[in-house]
């Protein structure tokens, strides 16, 4: 219960962070009592409201309301009861009616309605949320190339293993393509929508992809800020790009993309060891195992 | 196909909506309801016909051809009843028309006036307002239309829209990856109708999943979200015209200023329509309001049911039933207060 209520309460705070729209609604209530605006359903609107911001921002009540709509939802949720857009509207309206009535002149009155509105636009970010909201148009542009690229070169069925840009988006682009894991492997929420995890080995893959994209090179170390839904490899070890490589092949990956910033003689290598050719797509190397995978089980 | 789906759209869940009002309230009342209203009663009833569907495709098989085929069925049903009901009432209002005398019962019995504006000259100020909501809801569709700025960190619908589409079943692998369940996936997120309906309207539309789920329903979520506010704005300044238009603009700037973060309203119209919550936040919630403020109860039902439909919380009770309870708690608190101040008579 004690960190539900603190959740609540931190909750309250990263969300009066974010944006200033709570304020103002705050400010709202205390406007609304002062100059007692309204018709009797506008008030019904607007105190039924600010018992409703009460319950959401009173940790106890918050609480309760969290355990009501269930650990799927976060904090913010809650706020689902709360007609935040409709008050705002409502008392702003109000505001302004108010002010036509005021006796100060038209100019005066259009100045202060215009400092209103810039106090309204400076609550939010102006354009810019902070949430990671991706334009994901010319990155999916990309991958879908890749993916078109990809089934022309393979034509049958693809286990894909690629770097995270690639995996992203290459479900929604292309069902027929399946992959060695998705994105629940980097955000954690979606492993709500199932009961399936990650293996250790998987998440292993994930970070050395991560990490020979960073490091454009096959064996990396393992810093210590990794930042991998579950468990992650130890710090201060190697993973072995040939090794994860064979690790993927034999969790039936068909095709592999690498980063194309890998070097031609770590290439060169790859070939040596796992007798597969890596040839160039895109800006990725393409590995496709299924010629190679009995020669790379074979070198083994 | 998908422009003749949005034209046939909002005509369709008029004519749901309408005959719903017509089965559910006395003719007296029915006029106090607004064509907002039965637009979105017409919309939710559709949700309820696509869940229908949904559950009887996951019964017979998790078949997405079952799926489609039922949902036209029950569609093609429920207009069927919603045409003959709307037919009778329009043939009843005639005959007490000729019977009264009167000229406009009948269209106002089927259509209903409530609440309408008076029918003098707009003002200069009135016409300025709305104007300037027209053009930012505009600029909010353009951005939709042709942004793709789009939040995907807790959401895989176009994943399993797409997996639908190839597979032509429902839930036999991960979304995300394409291969099948180890585990298997929670049946309270199985039994929700957003992703088949999706699935449906691809098929039917023979459209692109990105642009149904990523264009095409967060247009359809922000005009069904002004529908009700403009609902709400129609209850809260009957009368009003220049109130009616400022709360719209002020909503339409609120949308804009409430993108700053997850779970905001702007947000979830702005980047995220696809989703049941967004839904649910910008279309059911202030409906669901205004239906309270009107005290409008026999709606209030189909909102509820609606909202179990595409967003799962605590057994399907929903935060909708939530609202609707703490409301009438205000309100037994609120008469309890009154008759205390006003004292024993």
């Amino acid at each position: 219960m004690r960190e539900l209520l603190r959740n609540a309460w931190n909750g309250w705070l990263a969300m009066s962070d974010r944006g200033k729209l709570g304020a103002l609604l705050l400010l709202m209530f205390l406007l609304a009592w002062l100059w007692k605006l309204g018709t009797r359903k506008q008030k019904d609107l607007i105190w039924f409201g600010a018992l409703l911001t009460g319950l959401c921002i009173f940790p106890l009540t918050a609480a309760c309301l969290m355990l009501y709509q269930t650990r799927f939802y976060d904090y913010e949720w809650i706020w689902t009861i709360v007609p935040m857009t409709g008050i705002l509207a409502c008392g702003g309206t109000l505001l302004l009616e108010q002010l036509d009535k005021t006796s100060c002149g038209k100019g005066k009155k259009l100045a202060i309605a215009g400092m209103a509105l810039m106090v309204l636009l400076l609550c939010g970010r102006l354009g810019n949320p902070r949430a990671t909201v991706q334009d994901v148009g010319l990155q999916r542009r990309e991958v879908a190339q890749v993916l078109e690229k990809l089934n022309e070169a393979t034509g049958g069925s693809v286990l894909l293993w690629a770097p995270k840009e690639v995996m992203e988006h290459a479900r929604s682009l292309d069902a027929n393509i399946t992959l060695l894991y998705g994105r629940n492997m980097w955000q954690k929420h979606l492993n709500a929508f199932s009961y399936d995890g990650y293996a250790q080995e998987q998440r292993d893959l994930y970070v050395w992809m991560q990490l020979a994209c960073a490091y454009q090179r096959l064996d990396v170390p393992v810093p210590a800020d990794l930042d991998v839904v579950g468990e992650a490899p130890k710090a201060g070890t190697t993973l072995e790009g040939i090794s994860c490589i064979r690790k993927a092949m034999e969790l039936g990956a068909t095709q592999i993309l690498l980063p194309g910033s890998l070097s031609e003689e770590s290439m060169d290598e790859l070939e040596r060891e796992l007798g597969i050719k890596p040839v160039r797509l895109e800006q990725y190397w393409l590995l496709s195992c299924n010629q190679g995978s009995a020669k790379a089980s074979a070198s083994r | 196909m998908l422009a003749l789906f949005a034209v046939i759209f909002f005509p369709l869940a008029w004519l749901l909506g309408n005959a719903l009002i017509l089965v559910l309230d006395r003719k007296k009342a029915r006029r106090e309801y607004f064509w907002e209203d039965r637009l979105l009663a017409g919309i939710f009833i559709l949700i309820g016909l696509a869940e229908g569907a949904h559950l009887g495709a996951l019964v017979r098989g998790q078949s997405v051809f079952a799926f489609t085929k039922l949902a036209a069925l029950l569609l093609i049903v429920a207009s069927g009843i919603s045409c003959v009901i709307t037919g009778i009432s329009l043939g009843l209002s005639v005959r007490s028309r000729k019977a009264a005398g009167s000229k406009e019962a009948a269209l106002s019995a089927t259509v209903g006036k409530a609440g309408s504006l008076s029918r003098d000259q707009w003002t200069t100020r009135e016409w300025t307002t709305l104007a300037a909501f027209l053009i930012l809801v505009g600029i909010q569709a353009v951005f939709l239309l042709t942004g793709t700025r789009v939040y995907l960190e807790y959401d895989e619908t176009l994943e399993t829209v797409t997996s639908f589409l190839r597979s032509g079943t429902m839930f036999d692998c991960n979304p995300l990856t394409g291969l099948p369940y180890e585990q298997g996936m929670p049946s309270r997120l199985k039994i929700l109708c957003l992703p088949s309906a999706f699935v449906g309207l691809c098929q039917v539309c023979r459209a692109n999943p990105e642009l149904v789920v990523w264009k095409v329903i967060p247009i359809l979520t922000l005009g069904a979200a002004y529908l009700a506010y403009r609902s709400l704005a129609r209850a809260l300044f009957a009368g009003n015209r220049f109130g009616e238009c400022m709360f719209l603009l002020l909503t339409a700037i609120l949308v804009f200023v409430g993108d700053y973060g997850y779970g905001m309203e702007g947000f979830g119209l702005l980047h995220a329509g696809f989703q049941g919550t967004t839904i649910r936040l910008a279309v059911m919630m202030p409906w669901l309001f205004g239906l309270c403020l009107r005290r409008k109860w026999r709606l209030v039902p189909l909102v509820l049911l609606a909202e179990a439909c595409i967003v799962w919380t605590l057994y399907g009770l929903g935060m909708g039933i939530l609202l609707v309870a703490t409301f009438l708690a205000f309100q037994g608190l609120r008469h309890a207060l009154q008759k205390r101040k006003e004292g024993p008579q």
